[in-house]
């Protein structure tokens, strides 16, 4: 009984194996295919992008810095790498992951007024690159605590567990390719002004003098490290706040970004409290994102001002 | 610690383990020991509260036992009660209470402001005070003898896999089976584990995944309209069913697998044909729990018609607060109460069928309020459905895959629970299931998980109750 009981554990585990694997083989020829999308994008980052200057940042970098416009003006190869939902944890492993491959000569990093909120949710995120484990597992987990970082390990011993809730991307995709342009993915819409008028009506009376619940400073100190590693490469680095339609949730968190670029002397381009953006519906595609419109007012101030910062 | 977390998988693995390879007389206390730090890995000063209810019910216990009159029994009882739920009123109840007082102290400007306590509800309090309270009701109802060994008493209390989001205990389906040994069988190893991985799926598969959306819509009402309203209700419907009925299966699993039975706590709810047969299959170990210790000593349905509807509306408010300390639940609490009564009215005490889907479309409608934030945004969601059906409200890019793997999933669940209907239209699939196809089953449905599965520890609904 026992030995007949013994056997059939081992046959499941073996089964379960052997599934895990082919299902994990299955999943990862299927992931490569992509042309298109957040992963396509993602590979190609990773494995072939050598552009001199790249961005860095969340959707509000892949959507509003219009890339050609930036390579046309600055005469170098660019490339958009910014990635929706992103902060600071995974814009740090993909400059690290770039910098041992190829290094770039400018970073355009676009920081948002959340990076150093959550750091478990910024930790989830990081997920976007399992199917990345094989070539940079080291780097993915390097900001994790040291139980997180074998937990995290200890997950991707399964080989589809890397493929997780990529399918229907990969589909989507496949079905409707994304409209992208060296990284920028343009939006096309225009802010409703009946949901605006809600919106700002929504948030009458928000406290915004208070620290956010979630402000972890380790993510200051990480982010303070992450400036300097690229100070210490010889990267040319512009931190850059984007257009706001509606009043930043955390100034405060604004203001602390604002001290670490005096301290370490790093220009700061800042277009949160632009008047021409602010309040202007029709370069918005919603809350907080410009459309096209808009992006390419956006991206031509900015390399302007680049342009003027690099010639003092 | 939650369910879904590799940091249970891990504790499970050790417990069940020691569970066998120690001897039968040190069992319970390798599992009262495994249920304090399960307990403490949330706020571990909370386990002080949980030893103040312990010590009340256990001591209420054996003096109702010992007391020689049925008033000094009920004098007994009525203490034990009565502090038991203080400690639920403080920790759950209070600041609702200060927020009611203040806004009237507003209104008629009395100059009594009343301060908030800065406290933080213990997790799960309201399901190990339920189930605390059945104790010493059944041993006052001589169902139950008082137990006599306080080590084994804290562990029907504290036991872990339905320590914070039950099911809610009877002592006599529990306490004994603490005391019974139980040899290692693999069969029902296997059989706890099945359950196990049933409930993740629901768990990490379907609720999850809906409630990005849910989250998503509900968390800013003002930006979404009427048909985005009825989408969002729906998958709410299948989140908390899947989330509840998920931990549910996991904490049965888990149980099962040392060989201890917990009561099923869900059976196919969405499948019922009127309200009363939802509730008599949606969180049975709470519906019951209501129905023997309140609806029945408030005379259920013994007396008129008027006092059997008084007796059912009292106890779905109770229910509705239980749930919460926000007027929401009150309400959702209430209306399922009135659905009721009028229910009841239309089948005037016959077994009267209504269609499934309309029951379903009753309970989405409830679930409006149940989720909802606040009042105000519950019946600005009512107002939207009937006279502002707008737009769907499709997420960006990567959260825009989480309804359609949420509907994957659901779609998944109604196969596996509908599967003895299916094989009623294909008569081969009556034939008993092959050991190796049902292996191979739920290695499909671990495949599932690890390839669907929402991985990054989301609570569990109802850990907040």
């Amino acid at each position: 009984m026992i030995k007949k009981n013994l056997f059939r554990v081992v046959i499941f585990l073996i089964a379960l194996i052997v599934c895990d694997s082919i299902f994990g083989l299955f999943s990862k020829m299927l992931f490569n295919t992509q042309k298109s999308g957040k992963y396509a994008r993602l590979t190609y980052i990773i494995k072939t992008d050598t552009s001199d200057i790249i961005v860095l940042g969340s959707s509000h970098a892949n959507r509003q810095f219009v890339s050609d416009i930036i390579q046309d003006s600055l005469k170098e190869s660019t490339f958009n790498c910014g990635t929706m939902g992103q902060k600071l944890l995974f814009n740090r492993a993909i400059y690290e992951f770039r910098e041992r491959r190829s290094r770039p000569k400018m970073i355009l990093l676009n920081v948002d007024e959340d990076w150093f909120l959550n750091k478990r949710d910024q930790q989830d995120r990081m997920s976007d690159l399992y199917p990345y484990y094989g070539s940079m597992g080291d780097i993915i987990f390097e900001d994790f605590s040291r139980k997180d970082r074998l937990l995290g390990h200890l997950k991707l011993l399964s080989k589809t567990f890397p493929y997780n809730s990529t399918i229907v991307h990969i589909i989507k995709y496949r079905l409707k390719p994304q409209d992208e342009f060296k990284g920028y993915a343009p939006l096309s819409g225009v802010l409703d002004s009946l949901q605006l008028a809600l919106k700002i009506n929504s948030e009458k009376g928000l406290d915004r003098t208070k620290w956010p619940p979630d402000y972890d400073s380790s993510l200051v100190n990480l982010f303070s490290q992450f400036v300097d590693d690229i100070n210490r490469n010889n990267i040319r680095l512009f931190i850059i706040f984007t257009p706001n339609l509606l009043k930043p949730y955390y100034p405060k968190i604004d203001e602390e970004v604002r001290e670490i670029c005096n301290n370490k002397n790093i220009p700061l381009i800042d277009f949160s409290n632009t008047g021409f953006f602010y309040n202007n519906r029709p370069l918005f595609d919603d809350f907080s994102h410009l459309n096209d419109s808009g992006s390419r007012i956006f991206t031509k101030l900015l390399v302007d001002s680049i342009k003027l910062r690099m010639q003092h | 610690m939650l369910f879904n977390s590799l940091n249970f998988i891990v504790f499970f693995i050790v417990v069940t383990t020691l569970y066998y390879v120690l001897p039968f007389r040190l069992r319970w206390i390798m599992l009262l020991a495994a249920s304090c730090f399960f307990y403490m890995s949330f706020i571990p000063v909370y386990i002080l509260i949980l030893l103040i209810t312990i010590l009340i019910d256990f001591f209420a216990g054996i003096y109702i036992e010992k007391a020689q009159n049925k008033a000094h029994k009920k004098a007994l009882l009525t203490v034990s009660i009565l502090s038991t739920c203080l400690v639920l009123c403080i920790f759950k109840y209070y600041n609702f209470i200060v927020v009611n007082y203040n806004e009237i102290a507003k209104a008629f400007h009395w100059n009594y402001k009343v301060e908030y306590l800065k406290i933080i509800l213990p997790i799960g309090l309201s399901f190990h005070t339920f189930q605390s309270l059945s104790y010493v009701i059944e041993v006052y109802r001589g169902h139950q003898k008082a137990e006599k060994h306080f080590g084994i008493y804290s562990l029907y209390v504290m036991y872990y896999p339905q320590l914070v989001a039950g099911p809610i205990e009877r002592p006599q389906n529990l306490l004994h089976q603490f005391k019974t040994k139980v040899n290692f069988d693999l069969n029902v190893v296997a059989e706890g584990l099945k359950l196990m991985c049933m409930g993740f799926f629901m768990k990490l598969v379907i609720a999850d995944r809906c409630s990005l959306y849910v989250n998503a819509v509900y968390n800013n009402v003002h930006a979404h309209s009427g048909i985005t309203f009825i989408a969002a209700t729906f998958l709410f419907a299948f989140q908390i069913y899947c989330d509840f009925a998920g931990y549910s299966l996991i904490a049965i699993g888990a149980s099962k697998t040392m060989g201890i039975q917990l009561m099923t706590n869900f059976r196919t709810p969405y499948a019922s044909n009127s309200l009363s047969e939802f509730w008599r299959r949606w969180h049975i170990s709470l519906s019951t729990w209501f129905k023997d210790y309140l609806y029945v000593p408030l005379g259920g349905s013994r007396g008129s018609k008027l006092n059997t509807y008084r007796n059912l509306f009292i106890t779905f408010l109770v229910s509705g607060l239980w749930h919460g300390a926000n007027w929401t639940f009150i309400i959702w609490g209430a209306f399922h109460g009135l659905y009721l009564i009028i229910e009841s009215m239309i089948a005037k005490g016959k077994k009267y069928k209504f269609p499934a889907i309309w029951v379903f479309i009753v309970v989405c409608f409830g679930w409006i309020f149940f989720r909802s934030n606040t009042v105000q945004d519950s019946f600005f969601i009512v107002k939207s459905i009937f006279t502002h059906p707008g737009k769907l409200f499709i997420p960006s890019d990567q959260d825009v895959t989480a309804p359609i793997y949420a509907l994957i999933g659901i779609a998944l669940l109604l196969i596996v629970e509908n599967r003895s209907k299916i094989a009623g239209i294909f008569p081969a699939a009556n034939r008993p299931i092959h050991p190796y196809l049902s292996m191979s089953f739920y290695i499909f449905l671990t495949l599932i998980i690890l390839y669907l599965g929402v991985f990054d520890g989301g609570q569990f609904i109802y850990f907040q109750f």
